[in-house]
């Protein structure tokens, strides 16, 4: 299950967004090491996705586009197709994230208002079944 | 003016009792998955079938109670007289519209969790029923407009002889275009992310079934204008767009049974073997 999800901003080197969904909160001490970790590639990677196993439970999916990168943490468990899955959630948060973030203009109101749509785009995700899921519930 | 339809030909009445024939298997067959998984989609596939035969018994019917009436196919009903091959395919059309409201319902059930349907909710599906529901108002409309005598001041031939205009028949396609290529849209990347094959094999004859839907009223539509522009050619109608029409919905109804309902034995035999 997806334990948080990370924004970060590579002008900064921070994340300037950063929420618990799961069990894990990404500002809490114990969670600080992986947070570090999942930086030094998140504020690196100029674009593609990097998948990162912090420890033998937790695995970030990194996401990099242009100037910002989007990371959600997992539990190991997860399933290559799950994740791939994610893929395309954290893709159009990255999208929607650059329409509302300006590294030169920093709106902390339009971050937060952000942070909203956000979380309701990851519970949607979490919520409803893949299409592959829902044929095989029903039909297949 | 309103014209007098041709008579159908016996080849056309054949074809469409065995399009009845596959839509009704794929009715039972998804319905048999409803009561055993008792699942809403299955539900809303099953309705979406389920009108469609209707549609297809509708014109079977207007035809075979045309061709009884009329069996000459060079002597038409006269005006004035029953058109029932008319009110079979205005009806049809009619069952048509309302299975494809429950088709992109369907789609929206099925792809729930794409950005479209998250951002949009049920409004997609709800849309479409509208302009679905155009559909079905105007031939309604139609119908009861054939039901005028010529005391009520009717022209003798629109007098039992709804037309079904190359208008209304464009507006029906695009919407069933519509709700086709959404579905063929969607499928299609499902197919690209599914990971093994028996479920790529799924989504590609859901992909050939919603084509072969499209190839359905494309046809209906170029019977209806072939005849029109090179009547020396093709006539006055049932030409080969027509059988063609058809054999596409005995197609669809073959693709669906094999990418919807999946029987177990294709599966297996789709099935990677298992890596020790």
């Amino acid at each position: 299950m997806i334990e948080n999800a990370i924004i970060f901003s590579k002008d900064i080197g921070e994340a300037l967004i950063a929420t618990q969904i799961g069990d894990i909160d990404p500002n809490s001490d114990a969670f600080s090491e992986s947070l570090n970790q999942i930086r030094d590639i998140a504020t690196k990677l100029e674009r593609g996705v990097f998948k990162l196993g912090l420890n033998e439970q937790l695995i970030a999916q990194i996401l990099a586009e242009k100037g910002i990168s989007v990371t959600f943490v997992f539990k190991t468990s997860m399933d290559d197709k799950i994740l791939s899955q994610w893929e395309s959630v954290a893709k159009e948060i990255a999208v929607k994230f650059k329409k509302v973030y300006d590294p030169n203009d920093f709106d902390i109101v339009k971050i937060s208002e952000f942070k909203k749509s956000m979380l309701e785009m990851i519970e949607w995700h979490k919520k409803e079944l893949s299409p592959i899921d829902k044929m095989k519930d029903a039909l297949w | 003016m309103a014209d007098i339809p041709q008579n159908p030909k016996l080849g056309s009445i054949i074809i469409v009792g065995f399009v009845i024939v596959a839509v009704f298997t794929v009715v039972i067959m998804l319905f048999a998955k409803y009561l055993s998984r008792e699942k809403l989609p299955a539900l809303t596939l099953t309705i979406t079938f389920l009108f469609w035969g209707l549609s297809g018994i509708a014109v079977f019917l207007g035809f075979i109670l045309h061709y009884i009436n009329m069996p000459d196919i060079n002597t038409l009903i006269p005006a004035g007289e029953i058109q029932y091959s008319r009110y079979g395919i205005n009806l049809g059309y009619l069952f048509s519209a309302a299975s494809n409201m429950f088709m992109v319902l369907f789609i929206s059930q099925i792809f729930s969790q794409t950005p479209m349907f998250r951002r949009t909710k049920k409004t997609i599906p709800l849309v479409n029923a509208i302009l679905n529901g155009i559909t079905i108002g105007l031939i309604i409309n139609t119908l009861s407009l054939s039901l005028k005598t010529v005391a009520d001041g009717a022209d003798i031939t629109e007098v039992y002889n709804p037309q079904y205009p190359i208008a209304q028949t464009i507006y029906h396609l695009i919407l069933t275009l519509f709700s086709f290529t959404l579905l063929l849209a969607l499928s299609y990347k499902e197919r690209k992310d599914a990971s093994l094959r028996w479920e790529r094999t799924g989504f590609t004859f859901i992909i050939l079934y919603g084509f072969s839907g499209i190839m359905i009223y494309v046809m209906f539509v170029l019977d209806l204008i072939f005849p029109l522009i090179l009547p020396d050619i093709f006539g006055l109608g049932y030409t080969i767009f027509n059988y063609s029409g058809w054999v596409f919905a005995i197609l669809m109804c073959t693709f669906a049974y094999l990418g919807y309902a999946m029987p177990k034995r294709l599966r297996n035999l789709l099935k990677e073997p298992e890596v020790n």
